[in-house]
């Protein structure tokens, strides 16, 4: 039987740019023929698990994705059972909530959908370690975090071969709540990667540092939407990579003042390191504005390593060669130094 | 003394601008030379091209370390062979702790694997005697340091290191006389554990209290002009340089 997929098109920017620039969205095929993985889990105790709905006050608010309507209506379409889980109002977690998804060739292909609740006054640390192969695999988690809360989430993506990877968030958040996005990605031959974070609550705040590495005939494509609808909300998108051989990244970072968000602030950096000169990098930072009271800032490093750098590290006995390899690591080893120790397990990101 | 380094006809500068007119120089073996001379004079330029920086082109002479010529040689492969340059401003690289700078570092010198264990130890040593603290060993390497701890950075990796040779360039620079005086100890340290040579190129006279001098060059635009005992700094420091140029 011949298998059905779906076209769909996501990580659209807010606002189109040239047609031409072939930079506005992305268009993927997804199999309709789908199946949840069965993640590992280190439940902390105190956190509720529900299968196949959000729970909670918070569950009705519909909430946006870096990817899309698309991406909603295919995951509705596939039936895929959604977990649900929720924190106790007031309560801050010490132990975080792991989960593992190590994939192994399948036909079908996986989809993986998570509700988070971070009731009013609570806080957790999510981490989400992604390894292993398969051909198409997609991670959704929708985030709601209530007023006062705050919602740390680590994402580390080690899949190798030629997996097409699909990682997409959607945040609401309430006044006062904080999201707290780490992600690394190491692997995969394709991956898309699309974050919209609404901050609809005054007060409420966004940071993320990603780092990327990129080689061989590889690919990245992303799209990190700040939405600041609430007064006095912040974000700050910090993003840093390494680009080598013959890959390619579509980095999109959006930050999009709504009238009414008086105080607000948003800033977005990316650094990247481009080792060879066949690697095709495409940043395109955004700031949109309808309010007149607020602050934003962008900026982009994109390069190679400088040569007073290399001259100083080779002064010290570090052959070029070498000095590369750390600088790579350096872009890695910077955004993993901002995990709290003994989070991860050791070998993790080895 | 064996003589560890010898300049002869040093010719060298950037694209068509020759800045080095020809410059002869020998250290001996656990030596302390002194380079002084007014701005511009090439003090750092001769520092620079001894340890193969990019930019430079040498046009004529040779630079004989250890036996070996080593003029327009790679820089790593000079430092590799024992040849340590302190930066009048360091770099910041973020990402790369310290720590982890110094001990590969090491690694790349001697070729061999260190012992992380052996390497903490040691390290907090070092920087115990340069009243340097323990935290600064896993804060990205010169991010967000005074300029006092960054030049201290430095001395911790001579000490570390352990070169025959270290050219420190203006290393008293910009420094308060506490700072200068804890350097200055990290350089008598070096001559006291390790015996290397040194060449210490410097306008001021602070960061040499502690150290027995050999002798001083005086510099002025990319020629020797002067040269003699410790007694030559006192003359500088009475009477400037004026009386050594032409």
């Amino acid at each position: 039987m011949e298998q059905s997929n779906s076209t769909l098109t996501i990580n659209r920017l807010p606002v189109r740019t040239w047609n031409r620039l072939k930079l506005n969205d992305a268009t993927v095929v997804l199999p309709d023929a789908v199946k949840p993985y069965e993640y590992f889990e280190e439940l902390p105790e105190g956190v509720d698990r529900v299968k196949g709905k959000s729970i909670g006050p918070m569950s009705d608010i519909k909430i946006a994705t870096g990817f899309g309507d698309d991406l909603d209506g295919y995951i509705n379409d596939t039936g895929v059972m959604i977990s649900g889980y929720i924190t106790e109002d007031g309560r801050e977690y010490d132990k975080p909530l792991k989960q593992k998804y190590v994939y192994a060739d399948t036909a079908e292909g996986i989809i993986n959908a998570l509700d988070l609740t971070i009731s009013d006054g609570s806080s957790l640390t999510v981490v989400q370690e992604v390894d292993g192969h398969t051909s198409q695999a997609l991670l959704r988690n929708i985030c709601r975090i209530g007023k006062n809360a705050s919602l740390t989430l680590i994402q580390i993506q080690k899949l190798t071969g030629n997996t097409e990877f699909y990682n997409d968030i959607g945040v609401y958040a309430e006044d006062g709540g904080e999201f707290n996005l780490i992600q690394i990605i190491l692997g995969a031959g394709s991956s898309y990667y699309g974050l919209k974070c609404a901050l609809a609550g005054t007060g409420s705040k966004l940071s993320t540092n990603i780092a990327y590495s990129v080689d061989s005939d590889r690919r990245l494509d992303m799209n990190y939407v700040a939405d600041h609808t609430g007064k006095r909300t912040e974000s700050d998108i910090s993003v840093r990579g390494v680009l080598k051989g013959n890959a390619k990244k579509l980095f999109r970072g959006s930050i999009d003042f709504h009238k009414g968000c008086a105080g607000a602030k948003g800033s977005e950096i990316e650094n990247v390191l481009l080792i060879d000169d066949t690697v095709t990098n495409q940043t395109i930072p955004l700031i949109l504005c309808d309010e007149e009271d607020v602050e934003g800032a962008h900026g982009a490093t994109i390069g190679r390593i400088d040569e007073s750098l290399l001259f100083y590290m080779r002064s010290r006995g570090i052959s070029e060669e070498q000095a590369y390899a750390l600088m790579e690591q350096a872009q890695i080893d910077s955004v993993i130094n901002l995990i709290e120790e003994g989070i991860l397990e050791h070998e993790s990101i080895e | 003394m064996a003589e560890l380094l010898n300049i002869t006809g040093l010719k060298a500068g950037i694209e068509d601008k020759e800045i080095l007119h020809g410059i002869d120089l020998s250290v001996g073996e656990g030596e302390v030379h002194v380079l002084m001379g007014p701005n511009g004079a090439g003090k750092s330029t001769l520092g620079s091209v001894i340890i193969g920086a990019p930019g430079y082109e040498i046009t004529g002479g040779s630079i004989i370390y250890d036996g070996e010529d080593i003029t327009g040689e790679a820089t790593d492969k000079i430092a590799k062979k024992g040849v340590f340059l302190s930066f009048q401003n360091p770099i910041e690289i973020p990402g790369i702790t310290l720590s982890n700078f110094i001990k590969t570092s090491m690694e790349e010198i001697t070729g061999q694997r260190i012992k992380l264990w052996d390497f903490k130890k040691k390290l907090e040593a070092v920087m115990e005697t340069l009243h340097m603290d323990k935290s600064y060993a896993d804060r990205d390497l010169n991010v967000g340091f005074s300029g006092g701890e960054k030049k201290k950075a430095e001395i911790l990796q001579l000490l570390m290191l352990r070169p025959k040779l270290a050219i420190l360039d203006e290393t008293d620079s910009g420094l308060d006389v506490d700072a200068v005086h804890i350097v200055s100890e990290g350089v008598r340290e070096y001559k006291k554990q390790v015996g290397g040579a040194l060449i210490i190129i410097t306008h001021s006279t602070r960061i040499l209290e502690a150290l027995d001098v050999d002798k001083t060059h005086i510099l002025a635009d990319g020629r020797i002009v002067a040269e003699g005992d410790a007694t030559l700094i006192d003359k500088v420091n009475s009477d400037g340089f004026e009386q050594f140029l032409g």
